[in-house]
């Protein structure tokens, strides 16, 4: 038998970086929608833009930071992922990639409406997340992740996502 | 057989060798079975199909990177309403029973493999038990791992084998090594003086639950 050793001191040695959580459904009450912070702004006006399935297809389903996309998804099991997502989602689920052209390197949240995994590739290597949480309360923000990248073009690979939409917005923290 | 016979010449050892020789195959075929139930468990483990939509598998809360756990305090179920308690690691799992304190009365890995998969309280993968069998079975790798893992059961592909295979995996997650099982094993070097001091408080304030196994 196979047997699989975790040393326990590992749990010390855990990046401070947590994983990405996927906030609890919130209730709100009907009426006025909420504020949205500046750089949340374009979050309640999303363009269409259907993912790509494969890297060879990025260019039609390109993100620009701080505008939003209401974005529609393929079945997992037709998306070629450039990278195996960390959480790939099952067969039933959704899946997509886009791409995001970054001018200024800095701190970038990826905002969704969906509880779906992300990974952000650079230079083709999925980049560790800084931090997580969730979107101001009632906005239809469901969580955001923040990545720390270079200028360039990046990849967002969307996976385990429950069904065939989401909003997506990239945009550069202040 | 074998060891009665010992010292009784080359006829009579080729005799044990023969008479041990079914049970020896039997042996060998169950140990097969056992090393494909394994690995039907840590592909299901890993397998999103077991939730209700397919953004959720064992290991999306339990991370092997994370001992098995994850780094939130909660974790919210597969349709978005909240955990309740702490992911639990499943380091050595299976030398606890009683399970959880949630529900005491779960006393296998078998049993507790529902609770995520199909409770209710609180929805975690939120799984239609009923339609699970089918969705697995539309996959093409499983039929032949099911046949691999469970010969005697001719591969079904069923709540039961599901959650057989998912235990026997969990029961692989064994923690020997860190610098407290070395103490526990007589070697008093490898502690820290902070972790010494941080057992004493363990040991004061945690230890009446988090007893061990």
């Amino acid at each position: 038998m196979r047997v699989l050793l975790i040393g326990l001191a590992m749990v010390a040695a855990a990046p401070a970086a947590i994983g990405q959580q996927t906030p609890s459904a919130e209730s709100c009450a009907a009426g006025a929608a909420p504020a949205l912070p500046a750089e949340l702004a374009a979050w309640s006006k999303p363009l269409p833009l259907k993912a790509a399935n494969a890297a060879s297809a990025l260019a039609s389903a390109r993100l620009t930071p701080g505008a939003a996309a209401a974005a529609t998804l393929y079945a997992t099991d037709d998306v070629a992922y450039p990278v195996q997502p960390e959480k790939p989602g099952g067969s039933v689920s959704k899946g997509g990639l886009f791409e995001l052209d970054v001018a200024t390197a800095g701190t970038y949240g990826v905002a969704l409406s969906t509880p779906a995994w992300i990974d952000v590739l650079a230079g083709g290597k999925s980049v560790a997340s800084t931090a997580h949480g969730r979107g101001p309360a009632c906005t239809g923000v469901r969580k955001i992740v923040d990545f720390a990248l270079p200028a360039g073009r990046h990849v967002i690979q969307i996976s385990g996502n429950p069904g065939p939409d989401l909003t997506i917005l990239a945009f550069l923290r202040p | 057989v074998s060891r009665r016979l010992l010292g009784l010449g080359a006829a009579a050892a080729a005799l044990a060798a023969a008479v041990s020789f079914p049970a020896a195959a039997e042996n060998e075929s169950a140990e097969r079975a056992l090393a494909a139930r394994i690995e039907l468990g840590r592909r299901l483990f890993y397998d999103a199909d077991l939730s209700i939509d397919g953004t959720m598998a064992c290991a999306t809360c339990h991370e092997q990177k994370r001992a098995f756990t994850d780094g939130n305090r909660t974790h919210p179920g597969v349709h978005g309403g909240p955990g309740l308690r702490n992911v639990q690691s499943l380091a050595n799992v299976a030398a606890f029973s009683p399970l959880t304190w949630a529900d005491p009365a779960q006393r296998t890995l078998e049993q507790q493999a529902l609770t995520p998969l199909a409770g209710d309280d609180p929805v975690e993968m939120g799984m239609d038990l009923s339609i699970l069998p089918s969705r697995l079975k539309g996959r093409p790798c499983y039929p032949a791992l099911f046949a691999a893992a469970f010969p005697e059961a001719n591969g079904e592909v069923s709540v039961e084998t599901v959650t057989a295979a998912l235990a026997a995996f969990q029961r692989t997650l064994v923690s020997l090594d860190a610098p407290y099982d070395h103490r526990e094993r007589g070697d008093a070097r490898v502690m820290s003086e902070e972790a010494a001091c941080g057992e004493a408080a363990f040991m004061a304030l945690c230890a009446s639950c988090h007893a061990g196994p």
